[in-house]
C-alpha cells in the first residue's frame, strides 16, 4: 500500500466551493490521471482520499492537505504536474510527499491552524492598548451558534488561542496573524474571534468584508508546532515544491 | 467599487455561491478583443439545471472553436442572488469574464420549456437591457433565441430580435461571424437583420406583422419587408456524423442534476407518437456511427474525469447498431469503473441482459411509458406498446430480481374516456397480480409507481388542433385515479399540478398577444414558474382573468384544422398535410407504423435526405 500527501491552495473564487465539491474535484482529477485509489470495504465503498480539515466556505488557503492511498505506486512529481493541468485556477498542488502509511489519517493529527486576516477598520486607527487589552483578558468570549438549538451562546475561547498578533499599516485595515485550535474535537473559527475583537476595540464587524486566509495546518510534537507536510514525511526528502507560475 | 469586488461581498451571503463564479475545468478563457463577437449563452433557469443540458455544451463548443466568436455562459440567478444584485445595483454578468450582459454583442436564450419564459424577461431586466424590443436602440445587444420552443416563437416575439429555428451547430456560428463583419461596417441594425433573414432557420419577428379577425382570433400575418421569406424553414444539419461533437466538456464544480459524460447517439425519431413534439420537429433521424460514439465517449471521459456515461437520444434502442455499440461500451465502462446509464430503453431480451450487466445487484430505473391506459387510446396516440409486451417484460424483470417499476401516463389525451382511465388502474393491478403470482421468486415487496402527467397540445404535432382539458376536468380525473389506485396495495401514485400544464398550453400555442401577459406576470413578480416553490398561481390566475384568457381561448380550446395558426410562419419541414392526415387517423383509431417499416411521407425528405423509410 502507498500513501501520498499533497499540499494545495484554495484561492480566488475557488473559496466559494464547498468541502464536498472539493472532494469531487480531486476524485475526478485522480480519475483523469489514471491514479487508482484504494476503496474501503463494505456495501458502499468509497475511495481512500481525505482532506485534512474542512475549510469554511469563503476562506482562502495557501496550505490545505490531501492524502490518498493506492495499491500501485506512482511518481509524486508526475502526479503534481499532471494534476495541476486537470485542476482549475485557484486550486493548485504546491507540494507532495510519499508518506509512511499510517493508521491515523491527517484529520486526526491536526492540532492547530494558522490564519492571516484582513479586517477593514473603516478609517479608524486602533490603538495598541485597545488590542493589548483584548488579548490580555482572562477570558475571551465569543458568540457561538449552538448546532442543535441554533441559539447564540457565549463561550470562552481563550484557551483555544495559541497566538494573536497584529499590525496596522494604514487607517483602513488591520492585519491579524493568529494560530487557533483546530483539532477534530475542538475548533475555533477565526470569524468568531474577529467578531469579538471588533466589538472589543469598537469597530463594526461584517463577515463579507473580513478576508481570511488559512496559511498552514500544524500538529504538535513535544509542544512544538510542526507543519503537517513536514510531519508526514520524516525529513524533507521527496518534497517537491512547485515553482510559482507567472 | 467595481463589479468583481461587489460580487465577492455578495457571494459571501448567498446560497451556493459557486453557481456564480465560473472557472470550471474546460471552461474557455479568451483574450477579449474588439474583433471578437461576444456571445452570451443564457439558460433561463438555475446553474444546476442549465449545466446538465447537453445543448449548451454543444453550442459552447461550436462557437468557441471559431476564432471570430467568444461564447460565455449566464444562468438565472436564484431569488436570494437576485435581491442582492438589485440592492447593490450589480448587473447580470457572464461567468467566464464577468462582463455585464449589456456590454455583450449578442445575448442568446435557449428555449427549453415554456415555464422559463418569465426568467428571460427577468434576466434582461437584471442586465439593464430594455425588455421590449421597441424600447431598445442601436447600442443594445442583439437579443436572440433558439431551441424546441422556438418553433412557436410568437409569445416571445415582442422581446426578441432574432429567432433561430432548428439545428444550431452551423447556423449560430454563421450568425456570429456575420455579426462581426456587420459590426465593423458601421451600418444600422436593421441592415444586419435584412442580411441574415434569408438564411435558413432565421426568423425576424419585426419583419412580420400578425393580424386578427373581428372576433379577435389570429387570422394570419403580413410581411413588412419583401426580402423576408414567406415562411421560415428550420435549419437542418444533414449529417451529424460529419460535424464536431464536444469532447472537452465543462465540468461543474458544484453538484448539478446530471454530472456525467454524454454522447448524443442520434437526433430525431421514426416512431411518430402523435402527442410528441420532439418526434416531429427533430426529423429526420440522423445517426452517429457506433465507432464515433465510442471514440467520443472515451475522449469525454478522459477529459472530464466523470464516473458516469449516458447516451442521449429520443429512443436509445432504436440506434441501428445498438447492440454492438452497447456491448463495446459496456466492456470499457466495466474496466474503467464507469457507470453506464441508458435512458429510454425498449425492454427486450437484449436490454435485460445489458441492465443485468450494468446495474448488477442494485436494480433501479425500470420504466415504461404506455402513456395511455387502453390499446384503443394507445392506437389513437400511436404509442406502439401493448399490455402483453409490458407484462412479459415484467415477467422477466421479476425473475431477474427487479422489485419496482415506474409507469408513465398522460391524461386528457384526445378521445379519452373513463374506460381509458380505468385502463390505467387495470394495468397497475395486472402488474401487481403478476408480481404476487411470482412471489416465491421474489421475496421482497413489489412496487409500482404510476406517474401521471397532463396532455399539452404542442405546435407541429398531429394533436396541435386539439383542446386541452380544463383544470377542473384534470382534477376530476386525478381524483378518480387517486381513489382507485390507492386501493391497490403496493401502488404509489404521482401527479403534478394541473394549472401549470394549462399555462404551458397557453404559452405553447399562444400568439403574439401572449407577450403582454408574460410581461405583466413578470412585472408582478413571477419567476421560476417551473419550480413549485416559486410558482405564483394566484398572480397567474388573476392575470388570466384580466386578459380574458378562459377555457374558450384558442390556445386551450379546439382549433379548426383549416384555421390559420400563430406558428404558420415557421416551417418545421414536416408537412401540414401529413399532420392533418395523422390527426384524422388518430380520430379513427388507426395506428401509423414506424417509418422503418415504410416511409409515411411526412415531407421532411423534400429538404434533406431521409434514408429510413422501410429499412426494417
Ligand atoms: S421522410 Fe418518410 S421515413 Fe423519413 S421521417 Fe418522414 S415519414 Fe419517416
Amino acid at each position: 500500500m502507498n500513501r501520498y500527501v499533497f499540499r494545495f491552495t484554495k484561492t480566488g473564487s475557488m473559496r466559494f466551493i464547498s468541502h464536498l465539491d472539493l472532494q469531487r474535484l480531486f476524485r475526478r482529477m485522480f480519475k483523469r490521471l489514471e491514479v487508482e485509489l484504494m476503496y474501503s470495504k463494505g456495501y458502499n465503498p468509497h475511495p481512500k482520499m481525505n482532506i485534512a480539515q474542512p475549510l469554511s466556505l469563503g476562506f482562502e488557503s495557501n496550505s490545505e492537505y490531501l492524502e490518498i492511498e493506492t495499491e500501485k505506486s506512482y511518481d509524486i512529481i508526475d502526479m503534481i504536474k499532471r494534476g495541476n493541468e486537470a485542476l482549475t485556477e485557484g486550486i493548485v498542488l504546491t507540494a507532495g510527499i510519499e508518506a509512511v502509511p499510517s493508521p491515523k489519517n491527517l484529520s486526526s493529527i491536526v492540532e492547530y491552524a494558522e490564519y492571516a486576516v484582513c479586517l477593514p477598520t473603516g478609517g479608524l486607527l486602533i490603538s495598541n492598548e485597545a488590542l493589548d487589552y483584548f488579548n490580555s483578558q482572562k477570558s475571551i468570549i465569543v458568540n457561538k451558534r449552538d448546532k442543535k438549538t441554533k441559539k447564540k451562546v457565549e463561550k470562552d475561547v481563550k484557551h483555544l488561542i495559541y497566538r494573536l498578533t497584529w499590525t496596522q499599516t494604514d487607517e483602513n485595515e488591520l492585519r491579524i496573524h493568529t494560530i487557533l485550535r483546530a483539532a477534530s474535537n475542538e475548533v475555533l473559527n477565526p470569524m468568531l474571534l474577529m467578531e469579538a475583537l471588533c466589538e472589543s476595540v469598537g469597530i463594526s464587524f461584517e463577515q463579507e468584508t473580513c478576508r481570511i486566509v488559512r496559511t498552514d495546518l500544524y500538529c504538535l510534537e513535544d509542544g512544538i508546532l510542526i507543519p503537517l507536510l513536514d510531519f508526514c514525511g520524516s525529513g524533507k526528502e521527496g518534497l517537491y515544491e512547485k515553482r510559482k507560475e507567472k | 467599487m467595481n463589479l468583481e469586488h461587489k460580487l465577492e461581498e455578495i457571494l459571501m451571503r448567498v446560497e451556493k455561491p459557486a453557481r456564480y463564479i465560473g472557472g470550471e475545468l474546460n471552461s474557455i478563457k479568451k483574450n477579449t478583443s474588439e474583433e471578437l463577437t461576444r456571445f452570451a449563452f443564457c439558460f433561463p433557469d438555475r446553474y444546476e439545471i442549465g449545466m446538465s443540458y447537453m445543448g449548451l455544451q454543444i453550442l459552447y463548443h461550436h462557437l468557441n472553436r471559431t476564432d471570430h466568436t467568444y461564447c460565455e455562459r449566464v444562468f438565472a440567478p436564484a431569488a436570494d442572488m437576485e435581491n442582492e444584485m438589485r440592492q447593490a445595483n450589480l448587473p447580470l454578468f457572464t461567468l467566464e469574464t464577468k462582463t455585464p450582459l449589456r456590454e455583450m454583442d449578442i445575448v442568446g436564450f435557449t428555449l427549453q420549456y415554456e415555464l422559463s419564459y418569465t426568467n428571460i424577461l427577468n434576466m434582461l431586466d437584471l442586465s439593464g437591457i430594455p425588455i421590449r424590443r421597441e424600447m431598445r436602440d442601436e447600442t443594445s445587444p442583439l437579443i436572440i433565441a433558439g431551441g424546441p420552443c422556438a418553433f412557436n416563437p410568437e409569445p416571445l416575439a415582442d422581446f426578441l430580435d432574432v429567432v433561430l429555428v432548428g439545428d444550431g451547430e452551423e447556423l449560430l456560428p454563421e450568425i456570429c461571424r456575420r455579426y462581426g463583419l456587420w459590426k465593423r461596417s458601421g451600418l444600422v441594425k436593421e441592415a444586419f437583420l435584412k442580411e441574415i433573414c434569408t438564411l435558413r432557420g432565421v426568423y425576424i419577428p419585426s419583419f412580420y406583422e400578425p393580424f386578427y379577425s373581428d372576433e379577435g382570433l389570429y387570422a394570419g400575418y403580413q410581411k413588412r419587408i419583401h426580402e423576408a421569406p414567406d415562411r421560415v424553414l428550420k435549419a437542418i444539419v444533414s449529417d451529424i456524423e460529419a460535424i464536431d461533437f464536444p469532447v472537452k466538456n465543462i465540468v461543474p464544480l458544484i453538484e448539478v442534476v446530471h454530472d456525467r459524460a454524454v454522447v448524443e447517439i442520434f437526433r430525431g425519431c421514426t416512431r411518430g407518437c402523435r402527442f410528441c413534439q420532439a418526434g416531429m420537429i427533430y426529423r429526420p433521424v440522423r445517426e452517429r456511427s457506433k465507432e464515433t460514439i465510442h471514440k467520443l465517449a472515451l475522449e469525454q471521459l478522459r477529459n472530464s474525469g466523470h464516473q458516469e456515461l449516458s447516451l442521449l437520444s429520443l429512443s436509445t434502442s432504436d440506434h441501428s447498431e445498438f447492440e454492438a455499440m452497447v456491448t463495446a461500451l459496456m466492456e470499457d465502462c466495466k474496466r474503467e469503473q464507469i457507470s453506464l446509464s441508458l435512458p429510454s430503453l425498449r425492454l427486450d431480451h437484449f436490454s435485460f441482459k445489458v441492465l443485468e450487466e450494468i446495474q448488477g445487484v442494485r436494480k433501479s430505473g425500470l420504466t415504461f411509458a404506455p402513456e395511455a391506459g387502453t390499446q384503443r387510446l394507445r392506437d389513437v396516440i400511436n404509442k406502439n406498446l401493448t399490455e402483453e409486451e409490458i407484462l412479459s417484460a415484467l415477467d422477466q424483470a421479476i425473475d431477474l430480481g427487479w422489485n419496482s417499476v415506474k409507469l408513465y401516463f398522460m391524461i386528457g389525451l384526445p378521445t379519452e374516456t373513463q374506460e381509458d382511465l380505468d385502463g390505467i388502474v387495470d394495468l397497475a393491478r395486472h402488474i401487481m397480480e403478476l408480481a404476487h403470482k411470482k412471489s416465491d421468486h421474489n421475496k421482497g415487496r413489489f412496487n409500482v409507481t404510476v406517474s401521471v402527467s397532463k396532455f399539452v397540445p404542442k405546435p407541429f404535432t398531429p394533436f396541435m388542433w386539439c383542446a386541452q382539458d380544463t383544470t377542473e376536468a384534470f382534477d376530476q380525473k386525478h381524483f378518480y385515479l387517486k381513489d382507485r389506485l390507492k386501493k391497490i396495495k403496493g401502488v404509489t401514485y404521482r401527479y403534478h399540478d394541473s394549472f401549470t400544464s394549462h399555462l404551458e398550453a397557453i404559452m405553447a400555442r399562444g400568439d403574439r398577444r401572449i407577450g403582454a401577459l408574460l410581461y405583466a406576470a413578470w412585472e408582478k413578480g413571477c419567476r421560476f414558474d417551473a419550480w413549485t416553490e416559486y410558482f405564483r398561481s394566484d398572480i397567474w390566475k388573476a392575470l388570466l382573468e384580466d386578459y380574458s384568457i378562459g377555457t374558450n381561448h384558442p390556445s386551450v380550446s379546439e382549433i379548426p384544422t383549416d384555421a390559420p395558426l400563430p406558428w404558420d410562419v415557421i416551417d418545421c419541414g414536416v408537412s401540414n398535410a401529413f399532420l392533418r392526415q395523422e390527426y384524422e387517423s388518430a380520430l379513427k383509431g388507426y395506428a401509423t407504423p414506424d417509418c422503418r417499416y415504410g416511409c409515411n411521407d411526412c415531407g421532411i425528405n423534400a429538404y434533406t435526405p431521409c434514408p429510413w423509410g422501410g429499412v426494417l
